[in-house]
């Protein structure tokens, strides 16, 4: 019966390959490990259904809600603030328009005068639940 | 952690899978020793992509109740179970035919060390970020929420401006959802579970197929480098569709790798056809791999066998081809990128400077250390001889290259900032077709076996340290 051998380079060069991938995993897997460490849920999409579940029981269950903020949609912040809230409040459908929805879901950063924001889209406060959080309703 | 309700969403769907790939191909892989892990890899693709339209289409009929899902999963499952076990055929024990590698014993350890390395990140990952990434929480399991319910299913596909692309198609977030009714609650664990099933059915797959077609050290060789890519060790955890769309296209093109026959042709379309249902990337996918599956059969058999394989081929992808065609037609909203497209066309496409910034841009955007390792693996190993290199081998890096043209001309067209476009989707068009040019690489590269010198057992000591020089092909 035959033997098989190898030449010495390609077996040095298979086994060299082999642990550079394991390196590169290793720092691959560091990476991650340091960015997910240092990063926890970074658009707070996890905090949101806490913060918000007050305001999302008082809303019908499977109905289109209207989004009103003081952050932009163009912005990360903005975007994130917003998807936090679809997230929270789904299966209802979460859109951007504040001005057609019965139901309107604000999500404020600052303190401001939230009737007013609400009465520029014909809007009137359900209830301020604090912490930037307001549910409104279409104006008869 | 996964409750025993959506770990047994998983089961069903991946034994399904299996049972249907025992039962369609039950030949694949052969009397390899790798063949278990193919037909599993091959098994838990079609269970996923199965139950999700099963889970669709019985959403849009009204009867996606749990306990209908589950009565139709389990009948599913128990008829797939008895056609096998009255079908089935011992295929005798596994075994080899070539000598293996010498190191292959170390290539299976660090391939386990990569597998693990990668659970452990991919679990940390996930306890840090359960809502994974962007995409995640933005697009998938948002609209897994709305598919959870009938009552909103049609969220999941509305006009109304919503921030998200309801466009998109449906398979990964109808797979979630269906986790999500088998567990009675959105739970973050179920997208958890399936983004790791389907990122290590990837692994798997890539590993089994090409240590069946190429032999051991190449299949594991070609699992390291997979897994050596910092993105996927990244992308997995987010809960992206791009790991599974990679894995969709693959299955497709491993199947066509394996065999030509009418049965592997169906079955790589519908697997095709699974990635057009998970991404819009996916259509791209089935497109390039139809053409190279065109392209490769002409020229090894001619206009009418090319024809021939490539309609059983399409035939294959048909069912879900239709339903992507019909979310698309009827339910989803027009898609912003290809509406767009048609603006400034002319001059977009004679715009020097935007080829320019699109190729400097793609050239920026490479996993370099990854690529690096693939191209030291190339230069060690080099190409197969001339008279080896057939033109079926050659269908994935054809697809390769034509999905990566497709990419590119939608980068060149598309009405968006190419700087923004650039900077958030490229890295993830890059993870979609890693896994397929480390397949097509691997592919066309000798085994270290090839390299095997054959000696005769030596009767003393100085014959054994004077083997013969010449070296034989094993296989």
């Amino acid at each position: 019966m035959n033997s098989v051998r190898y030449p010495v380079w390609l077996q040095a060069g298979v086994c060299a390959i082999a642990l550079l991938c394991l390196i590169s995993g290793l720092q691959a897997y560091r990476a991650g490990d340091a960015y997910g460490r240092a990063y926890q849920d970074p658009y707070m999409i996890g905090a949101q259904p806490a913060r918000l579940g007050e305001a999302v029981r008082l809303l019908p269950a499977n109905t289109v809600v209207g989004y009103l903020s003081d952050l932009s949609f163009t912005d990360t912040p903005g975007q994130a603030a917003y998807f936090g809230v679809a997230y929270a409040l789904a299966p209802r459908l979460l859109t951007r328009s504040a001005d057609d929805p019965q139901w309107v879901i604000g999500n404020f950063s600052h303190p401001m005068d939230f009737a007013a924001a609400g009465a520029a889209h014909h809007l009137a406060i359900v209830r301020d639940f604090g912490n930037g959080v307001v549910i409104f309703q279409r104006r008869p | 952690m996964i409750s025993l309700m959506e770990f047994l969403s998983l089961a069903v769907a991946a034994l399904l899978g299996w049972f249907g790939i025992r039962l369609w191909i039950p030949e694949a892989g052969g009397a390899s020793r790798w063949a278990p892990l193919l037909q599993v890899a091959l098994g838990i693709a079609l269970g996923i992509g199965v139950t999700s339209c099963l889970y669709f289409l019985l959403l849009i009929a009204g009867a996606a109740r749990l306990l209908i899902v589950l009565g139709v999963d389990l009948l599913a499952l128990l008829a797939a179970g008895a056609a096998w076990w009255f079908r089935r055929k011992s295929t005798g024990a596994a075994h080899d035919s070539s000598p293996a590698f010498t190191w292959n014993w170390a290539l299976a350890i660090a391939a386990a060390a990569m597998a693990a390395m990668f659970v452990t990140a991919f679990v940390n990952f996930s306890e840090f970020n359960p809502q994974g990434g962007w995409d995640a929480f933005a697009i998938w399991n948002l609209r897994a929420q709305f598919l959870l319910h009938r009552e909103t299913w049609r969220y999941a596909v509305t006009a109304l401006p919503t921030g998200t692309h309801m466009e998109y198609p449906l398979l990964l977030s109808s797979a979630i959802a269906r986790g999500w009714l088998y567990g009675g609650a959105a739970a973050t664990a179920v997208p958890i579970a399936i983004a790791l099933l389907l990122s290590l059915s990837l692994a798997a797959l890539v590993t089994s197929t090409l240590s069946i077609v190429r032999g051991a050290a190449a299949g594991l060789l070609a699992g390291l480098i997979l897994l050596a890519n910092q993105i996927v060790f990244s992308a997995a955890p987010d809960q992206y569709a791009d790991l599974p769309l990679a894995f969709f296209g693959l299955c497709a093109i491993a199947i066509l790798t394996l065999d030509r026959s009418p049965r592997y042709l169906a079955l790589g379309g519908l697997f095709a056809a699974f990635a057009a249902w998970t991404k819009n990337e996916g259509m791209l996918l089935l497109i390039a791999v139809a053409l190279a599956l065109l392209a490769t059969a002409w020229r090894t058999a001619g206009t009418r066998a090319a024809i021939r394989q490539t309609g059983f081929f399409l035939f294959g992808a048909v069912p879900v081809l239709c339903l992507v065609l019909c979310f698309k037609l009827f339910l989803a909203p027009p898609d912003p990128l290809v509406g767009g497209m048609g603006a400034g066309l002319l001059r977009k496409i004679g715009d020097p400077a935007r080829w320019v910034h699109i190729v400097a841009g793609f050239g920026k955007g490479l996993p370099a250390v990854a690529l690096l390792l693939l191209a030291l693996a190339a230069g060690l190993l080099r190409p197969r001889p001339a008279a080896q290199r057939t033109p079926v081998l050659f269908l994935p890096l054809l697809a390769f290259a034509i999905i990566l043209a497709g990419d590119f001309a939608v980068f060149l067209l598309t009405p968006d900032d190419v700087e923004w476009l650039l900077s958030t989707a490229l890295d993830r068009l890059y993870l979609q077709l890693w896994p397929l040019l480390v397949f097509a690489t691997f592919l066309l590269l000798r085994r270290p076996e090839d390299f095997a010198i054959a000696s005769a057992p030596a009767p003393s000591r100085s014959k054994e340290r004077s083997p013969k020089r010449s070296r034989n092909q094993v296989n």
